[in-house]
């Protein structure tokens, strides 16, 4: 049998009174040992990746702990943590291997910790099973406690049935998912993937408002994390949520009357338009090192310079947007478009408001691929790159609309014709990558002031060198589009979206 | 991975009260431990309030692996494993010659739970003369509790007889004072004579007669669990760090 310890099961508090006077068949329950309590700080990402790889990392007196409830590792910690790269070295650090690099970790909330151990007794006076309990209390009263039932080699009988017994107590509790929730008031779950419910007939109106709906509430769980600045993950998770939201606005065309849509396109477009610059800024800073790797040596300064013109940039483009996302004036706009996708009634429909979603999406999804095809027919070696340009944003306007769909067919259909699109888009994204960067060095360039402060050429030096690498990958990027197109368009990916998008219809 | 076997020709000279106590005190340093009750009374396993395995009388018992490794117990204390009582000698031999050997089917299994043991302690019931060799050969160490009479000069005599006479390892063996009393001048007598006869053979250490040691039968419990800080547990520890150092460990 191995011993990987199963998950510690989540129970109310009020269970370990039944479980300290409940007899196990032939075995009674003794308290064996008695922790102290201590308070603790639970510290996890914003979205939890810490709990659902089920570990919790708590920090108190100076140390941090993670573990799955119970067993846990600890390492010195003087400083409440952030980033785990700027983490002391120790094994907590090491642990946290599930933690992405670009997520800072943030205190969920504060707990009194409490472990109880009770051993189950025979009537030798022998020990046959143990448990362990870690009891969560938080000031408000919430609590919970977590269960781990501990084996004794030999005595398989009674851990089956202590662990049944654990199950049983457990059956009804919120479990690991809800562990916040449970401990601390007020607590929000947060995903970067909002579930919305549609199904194939859902009137076609009804699935944009509920994309809406779902995405608007996200955009406003980013706010407090873009303007506490606490890591870039949240303007990132904000642009992706407004994206969608424009998306599927002007794919599903025509579900709002004219007007509307043109309302709505240009009201989340000027949501979205101060948050460019931040984006672009925060992407230069965080691949810092990468371009440090693209340059010789003596281009460094010119390349620290820059960054340090970037970082100015930064925290004006920061304090601009957050000044924005805390005025009135925006806080009503956002409740006010929550209401209306909410409730629904005062947006105007339009002619395919009535559509069948999956119908629907089927014709839009079919229709944007076969403009694909089209599109890259034409491209050769020599083709202007307005035609990969193009192809790109054809690219992409397919990507939006099969995620959004996706919940209207099987999964692993889905998967099987995003795949081959996903890598066809890694190169068109990269090619315009280039393409823009070199856009932007040119842009920086103007700014930079008079060419008499040193500092400045050096900059430019530095700028000119990293221009023409950007034009060899824009150019190496372009030489792989015609090769990555035929990859994706194999016979079977033909197929798939024939008979996925367009079973009934028109032959391909 | 060492063997220790408790063992005399002589009954009631302390061999399970040593078994049990060093057992503990292995294990308390951090060595994963394995006392085999070979005792078909099973006073070692009734110290652990362990009960008796049944499937372990059944014959060809060893020879099913999985059915051994099934019947180990873990007693109350961290790293410190229980083989209960009651197994034919025959099974016994075998069981020795698959614990020594490291591609055994049986060290394997061991090896695959991670539970092999870093010590194997034999708590040796008394008469076993059909085995004692294969013991004396398959363990790296024969703990034997002296009691400082006469009678026991001699019993201790003939078995270092047994091993030169039988090309064993006299260099095994490790006697020690077992149930001395101070008070009484003829323990004090022997045990210089002994001491001059034996030489390396005894070990230093020595365990006095004790209440706390008489009373384990009723604690239940080895005596550096139920009372830590008496003479006869400092005088276990002694013994068990002075086993050690002969040992080489
Ligand atoms: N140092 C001691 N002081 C007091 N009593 C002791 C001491 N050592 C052993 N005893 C007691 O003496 C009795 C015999 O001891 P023990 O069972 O350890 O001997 P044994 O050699 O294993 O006996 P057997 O040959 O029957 O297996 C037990 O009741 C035990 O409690
Ligand atoms: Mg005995």
């Amino acid at each position: 049998m191995p011993q990987t310890k199963p998950l510690p099961t989540v129970l109310p508090t009020a269970a370990i009174e039944q479980l300290k006077s409940t007899h196990l068949g032939k075995l009674y329950p003794r308290t064996l040992a008695q922790s102290e309590a201590v308070d603790a700080v639970f510290f996890d990402t914003f979205d939890g990746h810490i709990l659902q790889s089920h570990h919790l990392l708590t920090w108190h007196r100076g140390h941090l702990h993670l573990g799955t409830g119970l067993q846990e590792m600890a390492q010195v910690c003087p400083q409440s943590p952030g980033f785990v790269a700027d983490l002391p070295q120790g094994p907590v650090k090491q642990g946290l291997g599930m933690v992405p690099p670009l997520r800072s970790l943030m205190a969920m909330g504060a707990a009194e910790i409490q472990d109880l151990t009770l051993a189950y007794i025979d009537d030798e006076g022998k020990t046959q099973a143990r448990l362990g309990l870690r009891i969560l209390t938080h000031d408000s009263g919430a609590s919970l406690c977590l269960a781990q039932p501990i084996a004794l080699r030999g005595y398989t009988k009674a851990i089956a049935e202590l662990r049944a017994h654990i199950h049983e107590l457990g059956a009804n509790s919120p479990g690991w998912p809800h562990l916040y929730e449970t401990l601390f008031p007020g607590w929000q779950n947060y995903t970067a993937k909002p579930q919305v419910d549609m199904a194939p007939t859902t009137p076609a109106i009804e699935m944009v408002n509920a994309v809406i709906a779902a995405h608007i509430p996200m955009m406003r769980q980013n706010e407090a994390g873009i303007i506490a600045d606490i890591d870039t993950e949240f303007l990132h998770d904000y642009r992706i949520a407004l994206r969608k939201i424009r998306s599927v606005i002007s794919l599903f065309s025509g579900v709002y009357g004219h007007q509307q849509t043109a309302d709505l396109k240009s009201e989340f477009s000027a949501l979205m338009a101060p948050t460019g610059k931040l984006r672009d800024l925060d992407v230069y800073l965080l691949t810092r090192s990468d371009y440090a790797k693209l340059l010789p040596p003596d281009l460094h300064p010119g390349l620290a310079h820059m960054f340090a013109r970037f970082s100015e940039h930064r925290a004006a483009a920061h304090a601009e947007l957050a000044q924005q996302l805390q005025s009135p004036a925006y806080g009503a706009q956002m409740k006010r478009l929550e209401k209306l996708f909410k409730k629904g009634k005062k947006l105007v429909a339009g002619p395919r408001s009535g559509a069948p979603a999956h119908d629907f999406a089927c014709s839009l999804i079919w229709k944007h691929y076969r403009k694909i095809c089209k599109i890259a027919a034409g491209i050769t070696e020599t083709t202007p790159d307005e035609q990969v340009h193009a192809l790109r944003i054809q690219c992409k306007k397919l990507r939006y609309l099969m995620e959004i769909s996706a919940p209207l067919f099987r999964k692993s259909d889905m998967k099987d014709v995003i795949r081959p699109l996903k890598q066809l888009q890694d190169t068109l994204g990269q090619f315009n990558d280039y393409c823009v960067q070199q856009d932007n060095l040119r842009a920086f360039l103007g700014t930079l002031g008079p060419a008499e402060r040193k500092e400045n050429i050096a900059i430019a030096q530095t700028v000119g060198a990293l221009i023409a690498l950007m034009h060899q990958g824009q150019i190496a990027q372009r030489a792989k589009v015609e090769a990555s197109f035929a990859a994706f368009n194999s016979t079977k990916t033909q197929n798939s979206f024939q008979t996925l998008f367009n079973s009934q219809k028109e032959p391909a | 991975m060492k063997i220790i076997a408790c063992y005399s020709n002589k009954g009631g000279v302390g061999k399970t009260a040593t078994a049990v106590n060093l057992a503990h005190a292995l294990a308390k340093t951090g060595r994963r431990t394995l006392l085999c009750d070979l005792d078909p009374q099973g006073a070692s396993s009734f110290y652990f309030r362990v009960k008796p395995s049944k499937k372990l009388s059944e014959a060809a018992f060893f020879k099913d692996v999985e059915r051994f490794t099934k019947s180990i117990r873990a007693s109350d204390y961290e790293q410190l494993d229980i083989l209960p009582a009651n197994m034919s000698f025959r099974d016994f031999d075998i069981f020795l010659a698959r614990m020594r050997n490291s591609r055994s089917r049986l060290k394997k299994a061991l090896r695959a739970v991670k539970n092999d043991y870093d010590t194997v302690l034999l708590d040796c019931p008394p008469n076993i003369s059909t085995l004692s060799e294969n013991v004396f050969r398959a363990a790296d160490g024969i703990v034997v509790p002296v009691i400082p009479t006469t009678l026991s000069q001699r019993t201790f005599e003939q078995l270092q007889d047994f091993f030169t006479s039988n090309d064993l390892q006299i260099k095994k063996l490790h006697g020690f004072f077992s149930m001395v009393q101070g008070v009484k001048a003829l323990h004090g007598d022997t045990m210089k004579d002994m001491r001059k006869a034996y030489g390396k053979r005894l070990m230093q250490a020595q365990i006095p007669f004790a209440s706390e040691i008489e009373r384990m039968g009723v604690h239940r419990a080895p005596v550096l669990a139920s009372a830590p800080k008496s003479a006869a547990a400092k005088a276990y520890q002694a013994l068990h760090a002075e086993l050690l150092d002969r040992l080489g460990q």
